[in-house]
This record gives C-alpha cells, structure tokens and sequence, in this order.
C-alpha cells in the first residue's frame, strides 16, 4: 500500500514536473535583463515597413493594433497639414509612393485626401489624426512626428495653423495620456514650447544635443537613431534632465543593443520583437 | 476559358504520367521563411498512388534562438503528384498549420497565427533528394486586444517558403 502510494507520489510529481517543463517550453520566454523601466512606443503604429505586420503603417488600423497589444506603451505617428488646415497621418512626402492619390498633403483638401487609399491588400484609408479616439491613449503616449516641409513646392508648411489644429483637438491640454510633439526645424521649437506642448527634437549628433541645450533649455526630450547614440550619450542626456528616445529599431539584435542604452522609450519597428526583449 | 481547358489538359496529362516510383514514407529536415519568422524543422510525408499527406514541425528561428521564447508552428498537408518519376516530382500542395508565440515570460494570453495555403513541392532524388516547396494564401492573426480583454483576428496575405534535404523508405 505504501509502495503503491510512494509510486503514485512520483508518478504524479514526474507527471507535473513534465506538463511545468512543457509549459515552459510553450509559453515561457528566457529573460535575464529587466528593462522595466524603458518605454515601448510602435514607430508608425506596428512599426515602418515591418513585413509581419498586418496593417500598413499611419493608418488607423495600425495605431489601434499596436494600443491593443499588451506591452505597448505608445505609438509614434507621421503627420501633414492639409490644404484644409487638418491634420493627416502619413510618412513619406508624396502620396503617389503608397497610395492612390498623388502629390503632397499640404497642397490638397480634405475632400479629396477622405479618398486616398493605400495600395495593400486591405486598401486602408488615409487617417487624420483626430480618427485616433483618445480614450484608445489613456495611460499612454502619442509622439507626433509633424512634417514641416513641403517638396512639392518646395516651401515650409505653417506652423501656427499646426499649432492651432493640435489645440482644437485637444492635445495641448490632453489628460490621461502624454503628448510628445516632434520637431526637427528649429524654428518650430519655441512656437510649440509657448503653446504648453512638451516638445522633442530629432537629432543626429550629440553637437546638436549641445546647440539645442544652449538654445532651447526648455525642450522635453530628444529623438535619434539607434546607430547615433551610445550608452554614454543617454547619460549625458540624463544629466541635463532630458529625456531621450531612440528610433530605428527592427531585429533582436538591434533591439537588445538599444534596451542597453537605458533610454527612456524605443520606437520600434518591431513592437513584437521589442515587447519580448523587454518583458 | 481556352486557358483554363488548357491547364486541365495538362493537369490530366501530367497526372497520366505518374508512375507511383515514388517510395510510400519520407522525412526531410528543411529550412523555411515565413511572414512570421524564418523556421526550421522536420517534414513528414506518407504517399499512396499519387496523392501524400504531410505532417509538419517547426519553429521559429529569430524568436526560439535569438529571443530565447519558443515558437512552435505544426502543420499538415494534401498533395497530388502531377509528375512522379523515380528523381522528380512535382505536386501542387494544400496545407493548414497553427503557430503559437507568448511575448511575455508567463503569459496567459499568447499570440496565434493560422495559416492556410495553396502551392507546389518539388523532390529532386528518390531516397535522398533535394525538396522544395512554395505557398501562399490566407494568413490569420489572432492577439489579445487590451480593450476589448478578447481575442481578436485580422486575416491578411501570407507565404511560406522552404528548401531541405528528404530521405525516403
């Protein structure tokens, strides 16, 4: 009887033993590092020209996907100003490169933007920025990346009707959720820092880092590329009590390389691969 | 029309030419990529006549060995051989496969992935042989959706592609 029962002890112990190791095999993910407190935003929504991602990215879809996922933190988005004087999501300058329109969003209307549709497999429509329902945001962060330029014709686009639009939506004031304003015209810096807007500049080098701290002490934070910045770098950013967050994020690799830098966020490319890596 | 008589001529002509050379059971090690990932594993067929079924493992590269998470993706398959000489055959392909990736460390609510899809394998050799295979078609993405607190999916495009070494008895 006491055989038997020993024998059942191990054989119910061996059993759960198996099923713990199995669903570890299954469900578990090997993690050493703890990245807990570095911020996951989707660069573009799921990530620019990710191939496993469903949506295309800017669109609405896409921005909505990546709030939903768990992990996600933020989403960073490409906005123009319209002809109308709206606000659009988009990255690159020319609409014909991705879509069915052509031309630049500065020299079109809304009517005839509420048309576009991206030419992939779901023909997304081309989003405005107020299509993004806030209470998808709360608790989290929205980076806007504002295009100031226009290359059609070869202009600069007005940055006070951004300013203005951005206030009608209610972004300057916004609660329950971060709004990061990214600008990379100097220029547009103290306009959007009047404006009560926490403001992020896209650098390249810490030169830059340097003139914009002398110049704008009142900036919230900066924006650069994986491959421009060093551990060391985001210290030095840290000491001036900035914040810094770093894009062109995709592989594992990379992705564990910029998690290493301590920044405060990663845009990623990859938000699946970013969101494994950290957690 | 004429194009579609045509393809079934010669889908009728290629099945004629069959000649069951084909050894019934085989295993082949191959490589492959995804939308997913890049996976490798191990391809089980079983033939009779001209048809196979297939049975199939994988996991996922990036994820499994870079990322330290395991991702497992199982599949099976139906084919016909259109061509079945003693060092060649060509079959158009139909398979259904589920993968499975948890981002999390110990997550309740893992990512999951079904893919159904239409395509061609192609065997090189007779018991050793070289095989490769192409699909594509329907690719469906089930995640969690923090707002909802449900599973939700979205069907999209998708492709698999593989090469690897088969031995047959």
């Amino acid at each position: 009887m006491l055989v038997h029962s020993v024998f059942t002890d191990q054989l119910e112990f061996s059993m759960r033993g198996s099923l713990f190791f199995i669903a570890l095999i299954v469900f578990g993910c090997n993690k050493t590092e703890n990245f807990e407190n570095i911020q996951l935003f989707g660069h573009a929504g799921t990530g620019l020209e990710n191939v496993s991602s469903v949506y295309h990215d800017n669109t609405l879809e896409s921005v909505l996907f990546a709030l939903s996922m768990q992990g996600c933190e933020g989403v960073e988005v490409d906005v123009h100003l319209s002809a109308s004087g709206d606000l659009w999501l988009f990255h690159d300058a020319k609409l014909e490169t991705e879509t069915n329109l052509s031309g630049c969003i500065p020299d079109l209307f809304d009517e005839v933007l509420s048309t576009g549709k991206y030419s992939t497999l779901h023909q997304e429509k081309l989003a405005k920025l107020s299509d993004i329902d806030t209470a998808f945001l709360q608790g989290k962060s929205i980076v806007l990346d504002l295009r100031h330029y226009n290359e059609c014709v070869g202009e600069y686009v007005n940055v006070a009707q951004i300013i203005d639009r951005l206030v009608d939506l209610g972004y300057a004031s916004s609660s329950g959720y971060n709004v990061l304003v990214n600008v990379s015209r100097y220029e547009w810096i103290q306009p959007f820092i009047d404006a009560n807007f926490d403001v992020v500049m896209s650098i390249y080098s810490m030169s830059e880092f340097n003139t914009c701290e002398n110049a704008y002490p009142d900036l919230y934070g900066y924006i650069m590329k994986n491959s421009d910045v060093t551990k060391e770098n985001v210290a030095t950013v840290h000491q001036s009590a900035k914040k810094l967050f770093i894009f062109e994020v995709r592989s594992p690799k990379m992705t564990r390389e910029a998690l290493r830098k301590s920044p405060d966020a990663i845009l990623s490319d990859d938000l699946r691969t970013a969101i494994i890596e950290k957690y | 029309m004429r194009h579609s008589l045509l393809v079934l001529l010669l889908v009728f002509a290629f099945t004629c030419l069959s000649q069951e050379n084909s050894l019934p059971n085989a295993i082949s090690l191959r490589a492959s990529v995804a939308k997913t990932d890049y996976f490798t594993g191990i391809e089980w067929m079983h033939s009779w006549s001209n048809q196979f079924v297939l049975g199939q493992f994988d996991f996922g590269y990036s994820r499994s060995i870079l990322q330290g998470c395991f991702f497992p993706r199982v599949g099976i398959g139906y084919g016909l051989k259109l061509i079945d000489s003693k060092a060649f055959h060509l079959a158009p392909i139909a398979t259904t496969s589920l993968s499975m990736l948890s981002t999390f460390s110990a997550n309740e609510h893992p990512d999951c992935w079904s893919e159904t899809y239409f395509g061609y394998r192609l065997v090189f050799g007779n018991k050793w042989a070289f095989v490769q295979s192409s699909t594509c078609g329907l690719f469906h993405e089930m995640t969690y959706n923090t707002f909802s607190g449900k599973y939700s999916g979205v069907s999209s495009f998708g492709f698999y592609g593989s090469i690897g070494v088969q031995y047959a008895w």
